[in-house]
């Protein structure tokens, strides 16, 4: 029987999200004409990436990247399509991020610290939308959906408490699905 | 009033000879309803606190133009061969690789409405065709023609101890310079000082790798020989060889990357005998045969022989990676 907690594919995310922006608003300005530059901006494990994800499945025409430390702007500039997702921004250089905000109409990237630096002389509107911040009734959202989704019969039998989850790994939501996770397996 | 219920149920058995899984679908209809074809798909998962993957290893059409009559049992039988299935089942702390089995009823538009949809129906209806019914059932590989073999070789084992004490020294100096209180010129030449003997420390400790135990692994005749060469220059009170299986996650779905890992399996410790510099020690494999040499790039097992010494009463630890593979048991 699937873990409810193990991690999810880009199609099933859909079905387990609990958005904590307003992904509407974002899904408005990908498909509006405008020149936009938008931040995920959070500390790790608190759903920038999930966001993004989600965003990249129901936008499968538009390039998506995993950015890591072998990662270059070269690869991003090379796509002919002007809106990207990025994840992990950090992973570009300085002059690498401002060639992307110039030459890209739209980007969607996460980061941990604010990019404000290399928005710098870019003629675009510039959107931060920030992860923090978590509520029991919303872990409790989070966890009641994914025991749906993933439809364990013997899901009913297990128990949590959001509260005491809250308290030791605050918002970092993907400490406490870990956790979940162990517990879940009986550890 | 129409009856919308399906009774569908998945039979599955292994025949191991063969290495086929058999089975049928049952599939009952309150009403009549035309399906344009059914299908099953045998799909691979690798899930847990990383990024998952899933591989459909294989798609079977077993019905198209079906007439399911109403009020009628039918078993649609289907088999299919586990050669293409590269791992076994495996449910570990922090990864699981499962198997299962998908259905799909593609029902002919006209009749959709003749099935009752279940909740988890609906759910997944919304991004699916209304005129599908899908349900999955898992089951459970083994194989168990699998055996493990040891890679021969020789290996330094490997301590962290005088990291450790590396950092105890840096502990302490902070600690005197918080407890007195010195003068900021001298706080600066005692840092510089610090830093300049780490630095040399962990120098000559790159350079000159501390080779006191060296082990030659080889296979036997049920499980590896290991000959344990003791270079030391003093004689440690009790030495203890053990080897222990690591389960190692990695997690790169964030910004940032996370690895877990957790020890799935240890040996027995040996206790040897603490004087001859060089002896010879037997080990069996694990009885579990699903530890598998696996080829994916988040998930890995890691094997280790372990000495573990104590001087002063101090355990200190040695160790390193050794590989083993799995090969097809002898009948």
């Amino acid at each position: 029987m699937k873990n409810p907690f193990s991690g999810v594919l880009d199609e099933e995310i859909q079905h387990i999200i609990v958005p904590t922006v307003d992904l509407n608003e974002i899904k408005t300005l990908i498909e509006s004409d405008q020149n936009i530059i938008i931040e995920f901006q959070g500390k790790k494990g608190r759903g920038k990436s999930t966001h993004l994800r989600y965003l990249s499945y129901y936008y499968n025409w538009i390039p998506s990247f995993e950015l890591n430390t072998d990662s270059s702007a070269q690869e991003i500039l090379a796509t002919k399509s002007d809106v990207v997702f990025l994840d992990s921004i950090h992973h570009l250089s300085f002059k690498e991020r401002k060639r992307v905000f110039k030459e890209k109409r739209i980007v969607v990237y996460t980061t941990h610290r604010p990019r404000i630096l290399s928005w710098r002389n870019i003629n675009k509107k510039r959107i931060v939308y920030y992860f923090k911040g978590i509520t029991s009734q919303k872990l409790e959202h989070i966890i009641k959906k994914r025991l749906v989704f993933n439809n364990n019969s013997d899901s009913g039998n297990f128990s949590y408490r959001e509260k005491d989850l809250i308290n030791k790994f605050g918002d970092d939501y993907r400490a406490i699905i870990t956790q979940l996770y162990l517990e879940y397996n009986g550890k | 009033m129409e009856n919308k219920s399906l009774y569908k149920h998945i039979r599955l058995t292994y025949d191991e000879n063969a290495s086929k899984f058999k089975g049928d679908i049952e599939l009952k209809a309150g009403s009549t309803i035309r399906l344009n074809k059914i299908t099953i798909r045998v799909i691979f998962e690798i899930r847990g606190t990383l990024r998952p993957s899933m591989s459909k290893l294989e798609t079977i059409e077993l019905e198209s133009d079906f007439l399911l009559e109403g009020g009628r049992m039918y078993k649609i039988p289907f088999e299919f061969d586990s050669s293409s299935f590269e791992y076994e089942s495996y449910n570990g702390s922090y990864v699981t690789f499962s198997y299962k089995l998908n259905t799909i009823l593609f029902i002919h538009e006209e009749d959709a409405d003749k099935v009752e949809r279940s909740t988890w129906d609906k759910l997944k209806s919304i991004t699916d065709l209304h005129t599908k019914i899908e349900w999955s059932r898992d089951f459970v590989y083994k194989n168990k023609n699998i055996a493990y073999q040891i890679t021969p070789g020789e290996h330094i084992l490997e301590t962290k101890f005088l990291s450790y004490i590396l950092l105890i020294f840096i502990g302490l100096i902070f600690m005197g310079i918080f407890s007195f209180n010195l003068s900021t010129p001298v706080i600066f030449i005692i840092i510089g000082v610090a830093v300049y003997i780490i630095y040399s420390a962990n120098k000559v400790i790159k350079t000159y790798p501390i080779n006191l135990f060296k082990v030659k692994l080889d296979a036997n005749e049920n499980g590896f020989l290991c000959e344990l060469t003791d270079r030391s220059p003093i004689t440690f009170k009790t030495k203890d060889m053990y080897y222990k299986v690591e389960e190692c996650v990695l997690d790169d779905r964030g910004t940032r990357d996370i690895i877990y890992s957790e020890t799935i399996f240890q040996s027995t410790p040996r206790q040897i005998d603490p004087n001859p510099k060089v002896q010879q020690i037997n080990f069996g494999y694990p009885k579990r045969k699903d530890i598998r040499n696996v080829q994916h790039s988040y998930v890995e097992f890691k094997w280790y022989i372990i000495l573990e010494v104590t001087y002063w009463n101090i355990p200190i630890y040695f160790s390193q990676e050794f590989e083993i593979i799995n090969i097809e048991a002898e009948a």
